[in-house]
Parts: structure tokens; C-alpha cells; sequence
């Protein structure tokens, strides 16, 4: 089991879409904070996370993505997690997701051009 | 004809500092200047190198992928090990941190001056010894705080002992087990199991703080206090032990306190831990159930956590699915109550996902369908129920490192025949 995660970033129509490959854990979770960071440092605005190839993503994960949704700032929840949108998460990763209880707070897409639409 | 500068920047360094003139002339034949810029990797651990380097300006970086050894600066020399020994590698690397110049100085012309000048094997031999001297004292050095850092541990996980039930309530026709194993040192799992003074009911909890470790083991010791301490706080005895507003239905009343204790319980703790540790993003998913011993009704808050399973010989009952986020991340968060029954020889079991995705060596998990399995295969007490889980996943991780705290709380009616009385609507 690779370890790893790579993350790809492409910019589509104002949006940073990162593709995420590898799974999204303890070890790994720092690489996708760090990245995000440098993005929205660099003035990115709004977040799609493409979960596609993402083998794994525990609670650690999804720590991951309220840290990157506190980074947009906002004065609630709801502001705070309007700026990342998740994109083809597997069903185990939905399920996580959902037993979590993250399914109410973050809109997860099928389809990249609704992700972005949605923003 | 040698400059002057190198001369002097070998007669300066480590390697020659005490070595007669007549060597240092003699290796300042063989070197040669060379220089990095900042950010230059010289070489990288584990490659082959036949060159030794003395620092004669700049600074440069000794690590390991990103852990930093040491840092060196002029004078300083590196690269001896697999320089003078033939099939040494490079045990570690060099970074420049800022633009540096450097003499190097090959292996082959350094042994060809070493048959001619016996003075500059001593110098090697110096640097050697000194380089091991520093080596010693480092190790000496890191052994003594890796002893006061292993103390300050093994204080810690005393302490967070004492956060976890010393015994566990026991009532006639009620055995209750519960075991924690943690990954490290320290958990970030909980269990606790107490009677709600004056109300009769037995509170059930079992959490899991996200990550592992001490950051996750001080989270554990708030989660855990808030809960107990909104629970059993005075007011809420105060209020338990207060005058039934309808003395003619105390069933209901009970019912109605329970809901509330639970409520209360969860949204204090999500709000206080949400609203004040927001910026550390620390999260709890948390099983807290309230048992009415006298009648196996089960009022039960799941914050995000794996379902328990209720369940007896014949085989798995009710799942106990969340009815609300993971605990202190959502300040808005609401949470749902529900309601389940064990009967006589039906058991509850809580467990956390340290259970279900303990991996062996192939990175297969042992899985929530293998554990409902086996615990419908398992006729024993709570207490023989929890051990039988853990060896079976001992036998099924097969020694492989342990990734996630592992914890279990069984809960199982032995009352004998139909306990038939109704409570809480149940």
C-alpha cells in the first residue's frame, strides 16, 4: 500500500482543483494542510478536492479538511466550508464521511463542472 | 604554486590544525577548491563518495531527508567515512544554507600523500578520534533526554490511566467489561461506565479523539471530564433529586430527565470544546448511552461514531447509527436521541475503529463483518467476550504493528427469563 500522496494542482476557472492520489491519513495529512496553505496564500478563493483516487481517508483526513476550511476563515461553519467543495470520493469515503456526521457541512460533486458551478 | 589562502584555510581547519607545515604544504597539493550554492545538495545519504571536504566558507546542512543532524561551518570537515573507507556510502546528507566553498579531497590522492607522509595519517586519525569524541558525547547527550522524555511518558500514561474507570459498575442481572489497548504510550480512546448518582441509570461511553498520541491523550482528558463532570455536576443531582412535576407518571419523568441529562451532556461538552479549542480542529466521535438497569432501555446519543451492534445467539439486532456529528467541531451541531432495549441474553457491544481497521502485514483489515461474526459465535460472559475479540485480532494482525487505539466496552443482560417491565417508553 503506497503511503504517499501526491496532490496536482490545476486552476479551472478560478477555481484550484487538486487531485489527490494515495491515501489521506496521519502521515500524509500535513502534505495536503501544507498545500492548501500555499494555495490560498497564493489568493486562491474557492477549493475543489478531487477524492478520485484517494485509496484511504480516515478522521484524520477529515481533521485535514476543517483545518483547510478554518484557513478560508469565515464567521461560521457554513462560510468556512462554502470554499471546498469534494469531488468522486469513494463509497467507503463516503461512508466516513457521513457516520462522521461531515456530509451535513461539505457538498460533495459527481461532476467537476457542478463542483465549480457551486461555488 | 599553491596560493597562500589555501594554505592558510587548511592550517585553519580541523583536519590540520595541529599538523607541522611541512603537511599542510603537502595536502594543499591535492585539493581543490570547489563550491555549492545555497540550497545545493552536495550528496545524498547512501551514494558511494570518495571525496572528504573541508568547510572553508559557508555553512551547510547534515540531514537525513528532513531531519536536521547538525549544521557545520568553516574549518569544519565532513565526508571522512566514505572517503577514507572504500565501501562506505554516505551516511547522510549535505545541503548548502548558504553559498559555501569548500576543499575536497580525493580518496586516491589522499592514501598515495598517506604512503608518503605518515604526519597526515595522524591528522585523519585526530580528526577521527575527535568526530568520535562528539559522537559519544551526542549519544550520551540524547540518551539522557530520551530517559527524562520516557519518564515524562510513563507519567502520562499513568495519569490517563486514571482517567478510565478503576472499576466498572456491577449490578445483579449486569456484567459489563470494557478493555483499551493503545497504539503508543498514551490513547486518544476512552470508555467509562458510572452510575448517575440519585437517578439509578448507568451512563455508557466510549470516544475516540481523532489522531493518536499525546496530542490526542490531552484531548481524550478534557472529552472524557466534560462529559462526566455535565453529568454528575451538582446542579444536575440538584435537579434529579427535585420534586417530579408529575408525581403521577415518575416513568416518564425519568425518561424525560434521561433525555435531558444526555442532551445536556453532549451539547456542552461540542459547544465547549467547538468554541474554545477550534483553532487545534480536534474532534471526538463519542457513544454516550444512559441504561435504566431495572428495565434494559437504552437512551442513546451516537456523535459520529462506528455503530454499536446489539445482539445474542441468534444473531446481530439493532445498529446504533450516529445521530449527530463527531463532538467539539460543529458549535451549530444538533444531536438525536434514540432509543434501543436489551433483553435478557441480549449484549451491547461499543467498539472504536481501532477494532475494525486493525491491519495485518498485507494491509488487509480485520473488518466490522469479521467482528460481528465472531461475536455472534462467542457464548460468554462480557468479561470472556472482550478477551475473545482481542485474541482473535491478535491472531489476525499476526504481531504487525498496531496502527490505532483499540477499545471495547461489552454490556450483556443475564437476567434470567422476560424482564418485562417497561421503562422509558420501552
Amino acid at each position: 500500500m503506497s503511503s504517499t500522496l501526491e496532490i496536482a494542482v490545476a486552476e479551472e476557472k478560478g477555481v484550484s482543483v487538486l487531485r489527490l492520489k494515495g491515501p489521506v491519513d496521519a502521515n500524509t495529512q500535513k502534505d495536503l494542510e501544507e498545500k492548501a496553505d500555499e494555495l490560498i496564500r497564493g489568493g486562491a478563493k474557492n477549493m475543489v478536492l478531487d477524492l478520485k483516487e484517494v485509496s484511504y481517508m480516515g478522521s484524520a483526513g477529515l481533521r485535514a479538511l476543517h483545518i483547510i476550511a478554518g484557513m478560508f476563515g469565515g464567521d461560521d461553519q457554513s462560510a468556512r466550508f462554502a470554499h471546498v467543495k469534494l469531488l468522486n470520493p469513494s463509497d467507503e469515503v463516503r461512508r466516513v464521511l457521513k457516520t462522521l456526521g461531515f456530509d451535513n457541512y461539505i457538498d460533495v460533486f459527481d461532476d467537476l463542472d457542478e463542483a465549480i458551478g457551486a461555488f | 604554486m599553491i596560493s597562500v589562502d589555501i594554505l592558510e584555510q587548511l592550517r585553519q581547519s580541523r583536519l590540520l590544525k595541529s599538523a607541522p607545515k611541512s603537511v599542510v604544504s603537502k595536502v594543499a597539493e591535492i585539493v581543490e577548491t570547489t563550491s555549492i550554492n545555497a540550497g545545493q545538495t552536495l550528496f545524498e545519504k547512501g551514494e558511494r563518495g570518495t571525496a572528504m571536504y573541508i568547510i572553508t566558507q559557508g555553512r551547510v546542512r547534515v540531514h537525513d531527508t528532513d531531519l536536521v543532524l547538525c549544521h557545520l561551518g568553516s574549518n569544519d570537515v565532513f565526508g571522512e567515512m566514505a572517503a577514507l573507507a572504500e565501501h562506505e556510502v554516505r551516511s547522510a546528507s549535505i545541503t548548502a544554507v548558504e553559498d559555501t566553498t569548500l576543499l575536497r579531497l580525493e580518496r586516491d590522492a589522499l592514501f598515495d600523500l598517506i604512503s608518503r607522509e605518515p604526519e597526515v595519517a595522524k591528522a585523519l586519525i585526530h580528526v577521527l578520534c575527535e568526530r568520535e569524541k562528539n559522537i559519544i558525547n551526542d549519544v550520551t547527550r540524547r540518551a539522557y533526554k530520551v530517559r527524562t522524555l520516557e519518564r515524562e511518558l510513563e507519567i502520562g500514561r499513568k495519569i490517563q490511566a486514571g482517567f478510565l474507570p478503576e472499576t466498572l459498575p456491577q449490578m445483579p442481572g449486569w456484567d459489563i467489561a470494557a478493555r483499551l489497548l493503545a497504539a503508543r504510550e498514551v490513547a486518544g480512546d476512552f470508555y467509562d461506565a458510572f452510575e448517575i448518582p440519585d437517578h439509578g441509570a448507568i451512563a455508557l461511553l466510549v470516544g475516540d479523539v481523532c489522531g493518536k498520541g499525546v496530542g490526542a491523550a490531552l484531548f481524550m482528558t478534557l472529552f472524557r471530564s466534560l462529559i462526566r463532570a455535565t453529568l454528575i455536576s451538582a446542579d444536575i443531582v440538584r435537579w434529579v433529586k427535585s420534586d417530579d412535576r408529575n408525581p403521577d407518571d415518575p416513568l416518564k419523568n425519568s425518561y424525560l430527565k434521561s433525555h435531558q441529562l444526555l442532551s445536556n451532556a453532549v451539547s456542552l461538552t461540542n459547544t465547549y470544546i467547538a468554541r474554545n479549542h477550534s483553532r487545534d480542529s480536534m474532534f471526538a466521535s463519542l457513544f454516550l448511552a444512559l441504561l435504566d438497569p431495572d428495565t434494559g432501555a437504552l437512551l442513546y446519543i451516537n456523535c459520529g461514531h462506528e455503530a454499536p451492534a446489539i445482539f445474542n445467539k441468534s444473531g446481530i439486532g439493532q445498529r446504533l447509527e450516529p445521530t449527530g456529528p463527531v463532538v467539539g467541531m460543529f458549535p451549530d451541531a444538533t444531536y438525536g436521541i434514540e432509543t434501543a432495549k436489551l433483553r435478557p441474553a441480549d449484549s451491547l457491544i461499543v467498539f472504536t475503529d481501532g477494532v475494525t481497521e486493525a491491519a495485518n502485514s498485507d494491509s488487509e483489515q480485520f473488518s466490522e463483518r469479521r467482528l460481528l461474526t465472531l461475536l455472534t459465535q462467542v457464548d460468554e460472559p462480557a468479561g470472556g467476550l472482550v478477551s475473545e475479540v482481542m485474541v482473535r485480532l491478535t491472531d489476525f494482525t499476526r504481531g504487525a504493528a498496531q496502527f490505532d487505539d483499540i477499545t471495547l466496552l461489552v454490556v450483556r443482560n443475564t437476567h434470567n427469563g422476560v424482564q418485562d417491565k417497561e421503562g422509558w417508553g420501552l
